[in-house]
């Protein structure tokens, strides 16, 4: 992951079907710019040394402090979720709590923490070391995402520095399978217990039990990031940027399985307009990665990156993945492959899972391509839907009932033999 | 807010793959106070005893995998503890409504 130009080599849409693999092993670089708060010092690259000259020391204010500070600005969660940090952190302060910072980033579209952890390390891991300190820990567990080796070294090299430096915590990394349910809380709490990767029921919230039956407090590598900074700067400062309502930046994801992905922070309110170029503007977009929803190109201007006012839109903004829909795509075919992509990536343990999502991709496929029943299709969404011990399942649907209530022309293309995408994506 | 309310409340927003829903059950049906039965998914290898004994709430899909509708009302409370102990797998927990503070 480094600053650096446009890639070279490229493959027209057209001859490449959206099947989507693999991500890092196969997937470009993305683009990361320099951003106003927590990727302010990339371009001084991932030091100790540049950060500390940069930033200072981390800040290490007490529990209560920190819980009201992140109630003051209403920092939510950045793996998703978008839960509220403050009432996490609440509940995870009590006797033998337990840090652990999830960069595994399952999220095949995902990119903005694998960018944010290799070109600015210490800002997690000062985020990270305010957290540990404030629940009066120094057991913090970094779950990185085993696929992408480059990130565990930039991250040891990292920790070396901060050892070095005298910091008294146990750092402990752990690697995350490269699939799409490995970053589920439940899921790393399997790994960090020693067992597989995979997700759970979770009879308990993490935060009351969780790790060897400790409170623990989990988040996403981008929300520890957020509570160091806001610890450092304070509430006041923290909404230098940012609306009213929402104040601070947010990391976005822009293209992250495409040609040229890129990773802004951005200021809470920033217009799309201002991270879409004018010709996506009039693409379909899909919001909030592949367990995202849909969003038609009429809702776009005037729309924010806002987890408001995309809520008030009919869709999410989860963590922050924005995937413009190619020119020349149809939206049906896009999301009748991801669908296919999602019933693999099944763990393979919950019934209404393994058996649901495979005849959902088919019930997806037979509607596209065949003109096949819509009940089928809302029906099996339905049956998926809270039926497995993680949502896997509840976002293959969302993502498929958006398609179902966005596009009705390209619906009514279909059914007369056509399809707006362009070469062989038209075709079965 | 406790976390259990607010993770019920954000379940609407949660991305999937990263969910931390852990809420006994979001169905609208349930009414505060009423038992409600979970389903340990993993667990569950489809035997379909929960739907022999306790039809008024469980019925199954087409693969055989429990659908649990609605809250288990009291006249139907000691039936939902004989499915939850006959489960072969023992993958069926009967939920306490919350303590009233």
């Amino acid at each position: 992951m480094t600053l650096r130009a446009t890639p070279v080599t490229r493959v027209t849409p057209q001859t490449t079907a959206p099947r989507l693999v693999a991500r890092r092993e196969q997937g470009q670089d993305p683009v990361v710019s320099p951003g106003p708060a927590l990727l302010a010092g990339i371009a001084d690259g991932p030091g100790l040394a540049a950060h500390r000259g940069r930033f200072g020391p981390a800040s290490l204010p007490s529990a209560d402090v920190l819980v009201e500070l992140a109630r003051a600005v209403d920092l939510r969660g950045r793996g998703g979720a978008g839960f509220p940090s403050a009432i996490k952190l609440a509940s995870a302060n009590r006797r033998k709590a337990v840090v652990v910072v999830n960069a595994s980033e399952g999220e095949p579209a995902s990119r903005k923490d694998a960018a944010l952890i290799s070109l600015a390390p210490h800002v997690v891991l000062d985020g990270a070391a305010t957290v540990a300190h404030a629940l009066g820990t120094c057991e913090v567990h970094l779950v990185l995402p085993s696929d992408a080796p480059a990130i565990r070294t930039g991250i040891e090299r990292a920790l070396r520095e901060r050892v070095a430096g005298g910091e008294r915590i146990r750092w402990r990394l752990h690697d995350a399978a490269p699939r799409f349910v490995a970053g589920q809380a439940q899921a790393v709490l399997q790994l960090l217990a020693g067992k597989e990767n995979l997700p759970v029921t979770a009879w308990q919230p993490e935060a009351v039990r969780g790790h060897k039956g400790r409170p623990t407090l989990l988040s996403n590598a981008e929300t520890f990031a957020h509570l160091g900074h806001l610890a450092r700067v304070g509430a006041d400062g923290y909404a230098a940027y940012g609306t009213a309502r929402e104040p601070g930046t947010t990391l976005l994801t822009l293209r992250g399985d495409g040609w040229d992905p890129e990773v802004r922070e951005v200021p809470f309110g920033t217009p799309l307009a201002d991270v879409l170029s004018a010709d996506e503007m009039t693409q379909p977009l899909l919001l909030g990665g592949y367990h995202g929803t849909w969003v038609r190109p009429v809702r776009l201007p005037g729309l924010n990156v806002s987890r408001i006012d995309i809520a008030a839109a009919g869709a999410t903004l989860g963590a922050g993945v924005i995937l413009p829909l190619s020119p020349g795509w149809c939206p049906l075919v896009r999301t009748e492959a991801l669908v296919d992509y999602l019933a693999g990536q099944s763990a393979g343990r919950c019934g209404p899972c393994y058996n649901g999502l495979p005849a959902l991709a088919e019930a997806v496929r037979d509607l596209v391509h065949r003109g096949g029943p819509f009940g089928r299709v809302e029906e099996l969404c339905g049956l998926v839907a809270r039926r497995g011990a993680c949502a896997h399942p509840d976002g293959t649907a969302r993502l498929v009932a958006s398609m179902l209530t966005r596009f009705p022309e390209e619906f009514d293309l279909h059914e007369r033999g056509g399809c707006r995408g362009v070469g062989d994506m038209a075709v079965a | 807010m406790s976390i259990h309310e607010a993770l019920r409340k954000s379940g609407d927003q949660v991305s999937p793959a990263r969910d931390d829903r852990v809420s006994p059950a979001r169905d609208d049906s349930v009414r505060k106070g009423e038992h409600t039965l979970r389903v340990d998914w993993p667990a569950c290898k489809a035997h379909g005893v929960c739907a022999e004994i306790l039809p008024e709430v469980v019925s199954l899909d087409q693969w055989g995998f429990p659908i649990v509708s609605g809250a288990v009302t009291d006249d139907v409370l000691e039936m939902a503890r004989a499915a939850v102990k006959a489960c072969p797998t023992l993958a069926l927990r009967l939920i306490q409504p919350p303590r009233r503070p």
